[in-house]
């Protein structure tokens, strides 16, 4: 039998074109890409090789490879600091309390957000809820201590008018309160904004899906609960997975500029202990010895979480 | 097609620009510290080849005396500036200087390490124009994005070409060290030598013992004050600060207020009036942070430094470890169950002249209360034209015990530095020379001479610049900032960063309080108190305020851990709800201290310290 008779056709063969040609045609994504790539070699890779003088004693005018060595020196050091381990259970405890409160909070608010029918009242809301977020910790510092403020403090002439207290709190001022007084102003700036992610995923749920469930008689709740969150947990996972490898930087901004002496065994986190070894006692030695280790540490973080999301969700970044 | 290629192409634009934006903060800063290095290995290498010529020139200079009148007449026909004509107060300065000898127009660049955010800089207004015409010198300022430091850090390490002078650096900071160390800074007592040695007449004879380095040379053009019996206008304002017009209306006087009790008595009596006639008080006392100055009146010598000294069993140990620091905590915290010290002021962010200009505040108890003074005129503006602080000399001066500082220069103040990068070193140090002098002095805080002032004399005959009408009432008038426009005076941005050594350091206060209003003769009999007590200091117990250690030592950052424990602590203990609990508090944190290796920091600070007792000993015996 004749092949034409058959109507079967040879396999076309793709020709693979030279390599100029079709570096031509991508010649505009190669631009942007090396772009890219150049800046995280110029300013993350190349900065990595600073990491050397944790091993050292830096100083500015012999510089980075000029300094002397010594050996584990900062890292000996590290393990004696009496508040490197209050920082580690600052920035440990913040995070958890973040990640503990902020998920659900964000996730409901989503699944709210994604329940409101009227168009207008909905962007209404996202956008309210947004703005938070635009306003840096600089500008929040000041209204928190505004509101918190335990003379003129909003809050505080709130709850004491409503009778829930006898005289005024200084919330920043004590160290019980610290944490949670900044989680939840964390949360309030940033809850809003991280619906954005949650919503683009759930609009990209087939709504054949949710017809379906209709038909057989599911309610809102049950839709909600048997398509949409199923639907969320992969980037819940990536979200959280992500979340996790940032813990070792927790902080900072809110130690920055909330801290004090009041506060200070509940505000000292690492990052911001970093900062303050480092660019303000100018020990640039000890505090990139800190850093490694918290990078070790968040890497490590990272990849555990990913690890036990991959086996039970079946689900990670890699 | 087109539409793809078109989106191609914005998005290749707008990754362009995300590219250049990315390097937008990368210019072309100069050198690598390399560079800078051998740059300054180089001028050193200069220097020394230089100096033996120098040195002989300058001897020669010495042995022909110029006077006064001969001073212009220069062997190379140069301009040289004349005198000032301004009457001596307190010192005579030099006739021939080597400023004078060098008024060619130059620009130096000047890094303070202080954050201004007013926007002044130098030759806005008429004072600075009057310097640089008188010196030749115009400064390009740069000021620090923070008071911490970073600014500093950063251009340090990151190598960039030095301004000609820093300033507001405090020799006993680690930043002092890091300047020295890495030989970002010439020696300062080397570019006098060199260039001005006429310059040591301005300085007291205890300047090069007392502000020496580690290394025993002076490296920073030192901001100190001396004590030596001879100086009827360098006083203290002590520790506290009161808003006087309240005082008054209370029935005291800011003298009445000589004991603790006193002091007590009258918040007591202020609580009873508080809501009804004062409501926008919300401080009855405003502290920020937990310092010892104040122990002094249970009998602690009080000095600017955490570390004490015990002269008769050669011990060191920080102000609270005492009954007399312990004393002071346990008022503070019988100030905050009272009502008067809120948890507040160690919380706001607010500043301490913001909230004492707004009249919110009642006292004000600081390291030095020039503060308050200082927040005299916004409280003219949004309080009243009568409402004013004021010192309360004698509460800080009660006793035999207050701010001992031993006789001779004090080393914690600011400190200006002549860069190594510096292409002008020899302009820098001849800038620094004229406002070392009486007339740099005077000028920088008072003005020009005849059009803002004038000389007068007190009570007791001593002589004193005296602000002419138009100035004396201007600052109600006109405000604190205008002021300093107009007249270039109240201007912390260069009257305090230039004093160095010399008699004058509190000057500017002395009379920015007369100018406002205060009853001179209180000022006058409480400076007299001050100054009584101030010189009768020799046992060198504030020795602990006059040395720096180095940061990076192993001694440095086990202060800096010891410090962070008890700047924590003590704030904390200071609002404790009870008296068990304070002692609990109390105890633990001195265990702390004692778990964060105190015991090893004494062992590494009492060589130190015996050092510098066995130079200041040899010092003043020497004097």
């Amino acid at each position: 039998m004749r092949k034409k008779e058959l109507n079967i056709r040879a396999p076309r063969t793709v020709e693979k074109k030279p390599f100029w040609v079709r570096f031509k045609k991508e010649a505009v994504f190669h631009i942007m890409i090396w772009f890219g790539v150049a800046f995280l070699i110029v300013f993350a890779y190349i900065p990595m090789s600073g990491i050397i003088i944790a091993f050292k004693d830096y100083n500015f005018r012999s510089g980075i490879f000029g300094s002397p060595w010594v050996g584990l020196k900062h890292f000996r050091q590290l393990f004696q600091d009496f508040f490197m381990g209050n920082a580690v259970i600052n920035t440990v405890g913040i995070s958890v309390l973040s990640i503990g409160l902020s998920y659900p909070c964000t996730i409901i608010f989503t699944l709210l957000l994604n329940e409101l029918r009227n168009v207008k009242f909905k962007r209404v809301i996202q956008t309210v809820s947004y703005l938070p977020h635009f306003i840096s910790w600089a500008i929040m510092a000041v209204i928190l201590n505004s509101m918190l403020s335990p003379s003129e403090g909003i809050i505080n002439i709130v709850l004491q008018n409503l009778g829930f207290i006898d005289k005024p709190i200084a919330f920043l001022g004590r160290e019980d309160l610290y944490w949670i007084t900044v989680v939840v102003a964390s949360i309030w700036k940033s809850l809003g904004w991280n619906t954005i992610v949650y919503l683009a995923v759930i609009s990209g749920i087939d709504e054949s899906l949710y017809e379906a469930a209709k038909i057989d008689g599911a309610g809102r709740f049950a839709r909600m609960r048997y398509i949409t969150l199923p639907a969320l947990s992969g980037i819940i996972a990536i979200m959280l997975i992500l979340s996790v490898g940032g813990i070792a930087g927790t902080g900072f901004d809110t130690s920055f500029y909330l801290s004090n002496d009041l506060n200070y065994n509940r505000s000292n986190t690492l990052s911001y202990y970093v900062y303050t070894i480092g660019l303000r006692r100018a020990n640039f030695s000890y505090s990139t010895a800190i850093s490694f280790l918290l990078s070790v540490v968040s890497a490590t973080l990272m990849l555990t979480a990913n690890t036990i999301s991959n086996k039970l969700t079946g689900k990670g970044l890699f | 097609m087109k539409n793809r290629t078109f989106l191609k192409l914005i998005s290749l634009i707008l990754t362009l620009v995300m590219a250049l934006s990315l390097v937008a903060g990368c210019s072309s800063s100069g050198k690598t510290g390399t560079k800078t290095e051998t740059k300054t290995e180089e001028k050193k290498a200069e220097t020394k080849k230089e100096e033996p010529k120098k040195e002989d020139a300058k001897k020669e200079e010495k042995k022909e005396e110029p006077k006064k009148e001969d001073a212009p007449e220069s062997k190379d026909d140069e301009k040289v500036a004349p005198p000032s004509g301004i009457p001596s107060i307190l010192k005579t300065d030099p006739a021939d200087m080597y400023w004078m000898h060098h008024t060619d127009p130059i620009t130096l660049k000047v890094y303070v390490n202080t954050l201004i955010t007013d926007g002044w800089q130098w030759g806005n207004d008429v004072t600075t124009k009057y310097i640089t015409e008188r010196t030749g010198v115009n400064l390009e300022m740069e000021y620090a994005p923070d008071n911490e430091g970073t600014r500093l850090n950063l251009m340090l390490a990151g190598g960039e070409e030095l301004p000609d002078i820093f300033h507001q650096i405090a020799p006993n900071s680690p930043a002092a060290g890091e300047l020295i160390k890495g030989n970002y800074v010439l020696c300062a007592e080397d570019l006098i030598n060199e260039y001005a040695p006429e310059m040591w007449d301005l300085y007291s004879p205890f300047q090069k013992d007392y502000a020496a380095a580690a290394d025993g040379k002076m490296w920073g053009f030192v901001n100190g004050y001396e004590f030596d019996g001879e100086n009827h206008y360098g006083y203290m304002h002590g520790y506290i600060g009161g808003r006087a017009d309240i005082l008054e209306e209370l029935g005291y006087s800011n003298l009445d207020i000589k004991t603790l009790d006193t002091f007590m008595t009258v918040l007591d009596d202020f609580n009873k009036v508080w809501k009804t006639d004062y409501p926008d008080i919300v401080y009855p006392v405003l502290m920020r942070g937990v310092t010892g100055q104040f122990s002094a009146i249970y009998g602690q010598v009080a000095c600017n430094s955490n570390i004490r000294y015990n002269e008769e069993n050669n011990s060191c140990y920080f102000w609270f470890q005492s009954e007399a620091g312990k004393n002071t905590l346990k008022f503070y915290n019988n100030l905050f169950h009272k009502g008067y010290l809120p948890e507040e002021a160690f919380i706001t962010t607010d500043s301490s002249i913001d909230l004492m200009g707004a009249g919110k505040v009642l006292f004000f108890i600081a390291g030095n209360t020039w503060e308050s003074s200082s927040a005299n005129a916004p409280l003219h503006q949004n309080v009243s034209e009568d409402a004013y602080f004021m010192p309360i000399y004698p509460f800080s001066a009660v006793g035999e015990e207050m701010m001992r500082t031993f006789k001779g220069v004090t080393y914690n103040g600011s400190a200006c530095w002549v860069s190594a990068d510096s292409k002008n070193p020899d302009r820098a140090l001849g800038f620094i020379e004229y406002m070392t002098t009486e007339e740099g002095i005077l000028t920088t805080n008072m003005g020009i001479y005849g059009t803002h002032w004038d000389v007068t004399e007190d009570d007791d005959g001593y002589l004193y610049p005296q602000f002419i009408d138009e100035v004396f009432t201007a600052d109600v008038k006109v405000g604190h900032k205008a002021m300093k426009d107009t007249y270039g005076i109240n201007n912390y941005e260069h009257s305090l960063w230039f004093f160095h050594a010399n008699s004058y350091n509190f000057l500017w206060n002395y009379d920015v309080i007369f100018r406002r209003g205060i009853n001179p003769d209180n000022l006058l009999k409480a400076r007299n108190i001050w100054y009584s007590e101030t010189t009768d200091n020799a046992d060198l117990t504030g020795v602990p305020a006059t040395f720096a250690i180095d940061a990076s030592s192993d001694a440095g950052v086990a202060l800096a851990g010891l410090q962070d424990i008890f700047n924590s602590e003590l704030a904390k203990i200071v609002f404790a709800a009870s008296d068990a609990e304070f002692e609990s508090m109390y105890d633990n944190m001195i265990a702390a201290l004692q778990a964060a290796g105190e015991e090893n920091f004494w062992k590494l600070y009492q060589p130190m310290i015996e050092e510098k007792l066995t130079l200041y000993k040899a010092a003043l015996a020497s004097h």
